[in-house]
């Protein structure tokens, strides 16, 4: 009784949307910092799809998306060289995510911690990190994304985790209960 | 190369981004230095908790707008994606983008488990009691085994591995043997039980409210947000968009359903207690609440049971099990704690196997912990180990329940990680095929290449729990992807993850072990995976597992995960000894009497060993199995059994019986197992010379199982524990840890000192 799957039966450009947007418009926000701006720049990335054969990008699709929002945000931050102010839908969305480092930390459970930190981060490393972990890329396509080599790749994501470790541990206290004296029988 | 916590080949291996060469070489360089080895640990914990984090940041969404241009730049009918799928019970996420209906679209579980509640009865299966043993001596119970020591009571009716099964099973069935009767005459499954709570053993937590602060801002997100949380199914019920005040009102909504919820049932234990609706009653619930108790072993006599037969476990699932129940302030309930999984959890460095077998057995003898003047007999068995490179392509299919009551943290979170983690391990020639059930089955992600890691992790990210559970035709379309993508001498395996309260859609239990069996002999096994801790143990599933030729362990935490698909993916994906049987011959001469620790639902008839249909577990790459007995030697000794008086303990009296060609002997081990692809079993023997050195000169794997052992005896106030205390098990322990990579053993006597206060320092 298998159910073929409408998401995966219908038109590639769907499917690329169905697959892609979410990720494509958080990054883009990482990158804007605006929610407007990035919603743009992935309208218009997929806009640009729509005219690409799809044989073309056919296996890099992830990365040819990537590329291309990623330059029109630098296109567009180019051009316009200010600050837009936050919606409200923006400021929400903010709150949500609970940045205020007293709160996170005061929170038992580590979630959300993470991320007050990589926001500490320098904008290339955040951008590896959030390719890597949130838009699930391989090394070689971080590379082909952000220009860079895949070994600028794999030091930044390397020097970026480990920032990240040694804030997280600095939270966390020692255990005593995990302190083991050895005995003798 | 030489590498450093500062090389960014660290950091790449963690991640699984190192080609298959340098991925290897790193790995070679990582067995020699355990602080590297901590380090790509703590890497990949940090990357999970990112991807965690990041997978739940909000997004917001294309408006109508921008979403029609594309539309049209496109070219394509979009909106004809507005169709409803005719069953009704699931929903694109595409019908969300537009209409902006999806804002009043809520967790449907809630609602229908509302509806359905009292209308369900509950059906609990039972693992039937265990088969009575045959009288001893009789014919039937020791046809086919020659006995070493005693040949006066030799039963020899055929030899070598050779024989075929009909004959045997001739054999016994012919002699009309009352056992074999009786057994085809039982029903396997207890009759159904009224629901009832006072079924539910005592010891269990009490239901929990679920957590509402790590929950709210993820449902808050899910108002600001049309694309991440998709539900997987929602009812068909569209709201007209402008009469919608933006994010308020469903929000509102979906609070108050909360509340509801957790006042009326936690959801968990309304789905264990069957009161989810079953829209088809003809499925039959498999839940496994109660806990079968298990009987101790005994101390028996070599006069009258020479022989010790079972089959072999990997199963590890009972130490998770326990460790969840002292890490939460509580003692687990006895018949949680199986001996010999908590003795299994634990790697030991066993020698592997030389010669042209996959499989190898040792055997050693010390002073027992228990009881001054007992012999404890370590059994190691241990399997061939397979490197990475090595393994052949695997062809998986996870089939992921995704019920309601899978949406707390320890369940679909965790089998994402799991699954997350596992991609992070396969080679470019793997494939991984994700289906789901909950109520209907689908294909997630359709079978995929190592090489669109991609595209199965957003596949892994877009699965969301909700609804009940209904897995239709959930396990066949699995099987059907993994046949559809099978691999000719690979590995292909169904993985089922889910919290344990599954069915599968088919109409009774023996059905569903049919096609279990049936997909198993024809080469795609299946694996269990248990997640969450309030249906902690399932019979069942384990059962399922059994009949797949697949293993079945319990996740209770990402550590967990860690070792079953990461450090140990090999012997979980990779069989390589099948139905693997141990029989013990015990020489009179030297010993009293004698107990198997542990292994008491794997007991098998003595006359199984040699019967090549009767199935018994199997064993992956570099498994590490072990089997202790506990032995009274002849001179001295309390065993608890009287001497006999008369007939053949008279002439023990008189230097005991046997042949006097083996008299310094004091047991013998025989091994029965099946190449993969054969249906044939191969024997391997080994003598064990009696004499044994002071616990204290025996190896740390061996003091350590020993310490295992005592815990878990321990944890279920054994009978035969004789003299032992925590302290004892925590000395012993601790004076067994080695190197202990993965610090495993460590965490053993963290367990051991709070089982300790927890009895009150006994």
């Amino acid at each position: 009784m298998s159910s073929p799957d409408p998401l995966v039966s219908t038109g590639w450009i769907c499917e690329a949307l169905e697959k892609h947007e979410a990720s494509l418009i958080r990054y883009a926000q990482s990158l804007t910092g605006d929610a407007e701006q990035a919603r743009d720049a992935v309208q218009d990335t997929f806009l640009r799809l729509c005219q690409q054969d799809e044989a073309e990008v056919r296996g890099h699709l992830a990365a040819w998306l990537f590329t291309v929002c990623r330059n029109r945000v630098m296109d567009v931050q180019r051009k316009e060289r200010r600050m837009s102010p936050l919606s409200e839908l923006d400021l929400e969305m903010r709150e949500a995510t609970g940045p205020n480092p007293d709160v996170a930390a005061a929170t038992a459970d580590a979630s959300g911690r993470v991320l007050t930190f990589l926001a500490e981060l320098p904008p290339n490393q955040r951008e590896v990190v959030r390719l890597r972990f949130q838009a699930q890329m391989s090394y070689e396509e971080i590379a082909e994304v952000t220009a860079l080599s895949v070994g600028n790749v794999g030091f930044l994501l390397h020097t970026a985790i480990k920032a990240l470790r040694s804030c997280m541990e600095n939270l966390e206290r020692p255990d005593p209960a995990r302190v083991i004296r050895p005995r003798t029988l | 190369m030489k590498l450093t916590p500062d090389s960014p080949e660290i950091t790449a291996y963690a991640l699984g981004a190192l080609d298959p060469e340098t991925h290897a070489r790193v790995e070679a360089e990582l067995e020699l230095d355990p602080v590297l080895l901590a380090e790509v640990e703590a890497i990949r914990a940090c990357a999970m908790q990112l991807t965690d984090e990041l997978s739940r940041e909000p997004a917001s969404a294309l408006d109508d707008g921008q979403r029609a241009r594309i539309r049209e730049a496109s070219g394509a009918g979009l909106e004809e994606r507005h169709e409803r799928d005719d069953t009704g019970t699931q929903v694109s996420g595409w019908l969300g983008f537009f209409g902006g209906w999806w804002r009043g679209v809520m967790n449907p579980g809630w609602g229908l488990a509302m509806a359905g509640a009292a209308a369900v009865g509950l059906t609990l299966w039972l693992r039937p009691p265990a088969e009575p043993e045959a009288p001893a001596g009789s014919e039937a119970e020791i046809a086919g085994n020659d006995l070493r020591y005693q040949p006066g009571r030799s039963e020899t009716v055929m030899e070598g591995p050779g024989r075929t099964a009909t004959e045997v099973l001739g054999n016994g069935r012919a002699a009309g043997d009352p056992v074999e009767a009786a057994r085809v005459a039982t029903p396997s499954i207890a009759p159904s039980i009224a629901p009832s709570m006072a079924s539910a053993p005592t010891s269990l937590p009490a239901p929990r409210a679920e957590a509402a602060p790590d929950r709210v801002p993820v449902r808050r997100r899910a108002m600001l947000d049309p694309v991440a949380p998709r539900p997987v199914q929602a009812p068909m019920v569209p709201v007209p968009t402008a009469d919608l005040p933006m994010a308020a009102e469903p929000m509102a909504a979906e609070s108050r359903m909360e509340g509801a919820g957790a006042r009326m049932m936690d959801p968990v234990l309304m789905k264990r207690y069957g009161l989810m609706p079953r829209e088809n009653l003809g499925l039959v619930p498999m839940a496994s609440v109660v806990q079968p108790p298990v009987d101790e072993n005994p101390f028996r006599s070599p006069l009258e049971n020479p022989l010790s037969t079972f089959g072999l476990d990997v199963d590890t699932a009972s130490h998770a099990i326990v460790r969840r129940y002292l890490n939460s302030g509580q003692l687990p309930p006895p018949d949680v704690v199986r001996l010999e999984e908590i003795v299994n959890y634990f790697p030991y460095g066993y020698r592997e196997p030389t010669g042209s077998h996959p499989v190898g057995v040792e055997a050693e003898v010390a002073t027992s912990p228990f009881r001054p003047g007992n012999r404890l007999v370590r059994i190691a068995v241990k399997t061939r180990e397979l490197e990475r490179a090595e393994r052949p392509s695997a062809n998986l299919v996870f089939l992921v329940d995704v019920s309601g009551s899978m949406a707390s943290e320890n369940r679909l979170p965790l089998v994402q990680r799991s699954l997350r983690l596992l991609v992070d391990r396969l080679r470019e020639e793997d494939r991984v095929a994700i289906v789901t059930y909950a109520g209907e089955a689908r294909v997630a992600m359709a079978s995929a290449g190592g090489r669109d890691r991609g595209e199965l992790f957003r596949a892994i990210d877009r699965l969301r729990a909700g609804g009940s559970t209904h897995g239709s035709a959930g396990i066949g379309l699995a099987y059907e992807q993994a046949r559809a993508h099978f691999v000719t001498n690979g590995v292909n395996r169904v993985i089922l993850c889910t919290d344990g309260d599954f069915n599968v859609g088919l109409t009774s239990r023996e059905a569903l072990e049919e096609l279990i069996a049936g997909e198993a002999r024809s080469g795609v096994f299946l694996t269990v995976m248990g997640y969450g801790m309030e249906n902690y143990r399932d019979a069942t599933a384990e059962l399922l597992a059994d009949r797949g030729n697949g293993n079945y362990a319990y996740i209770d935490s990402f550590r967990e995960a860690g070792k079953v698909l990461g450090q140990q993916l090999e012997s979980t994906l990779v069989t390589v000894a099948k139905d693997v049987k141990l029989q013990v011959e015990f020489n009179p001469a030297r010993v009293l009497s004698w107990r198997l620790l542990g292994y008491e639902n794997r007991a098998l008839a003595d006359r199984d060993f040699n019967d090549d249909t009767k199935d018994a577990g199997d064993l992956g790459a570099g498994h590490t199995v072990t089997a202790l007995y506990e032995i009274v030697p002849v001179a001295g000794g309390e065993s608890g059994v009287d001497l006999l008086r008369y007939g053949v303990a008279a002439s023990a009296a008189a230097g005991r019986v046997g042949t006097g060609v083996h008299t310094n002997e004091l047991m013998h081990i025989k091994l029965r197992y099946k190449a993969v692809d054969s249906g044939i079993s191969q024997l391997l023997q080994q003598s064990v010379m009696d004499g044994a050195r002071p616990l204290e000169q025996a190896g740390d794997d061996f003091r350590f199982s020993a310490a295992a052992a005592g815990f878990a005896m321990l944890l279920r106030n054994s009978a035969h524990r004789g003299d032992l205390t925590y302290e004892r098990v925590l000395r012993l322990a601790e004076s067994a840890l080695g190197p202990d990579t993965g610090g495993y053993r460590a965490e053993l006597v963290d367990l051991v000192r709070r089982a300790q206060q927890l009895s009150g320092g006994r």
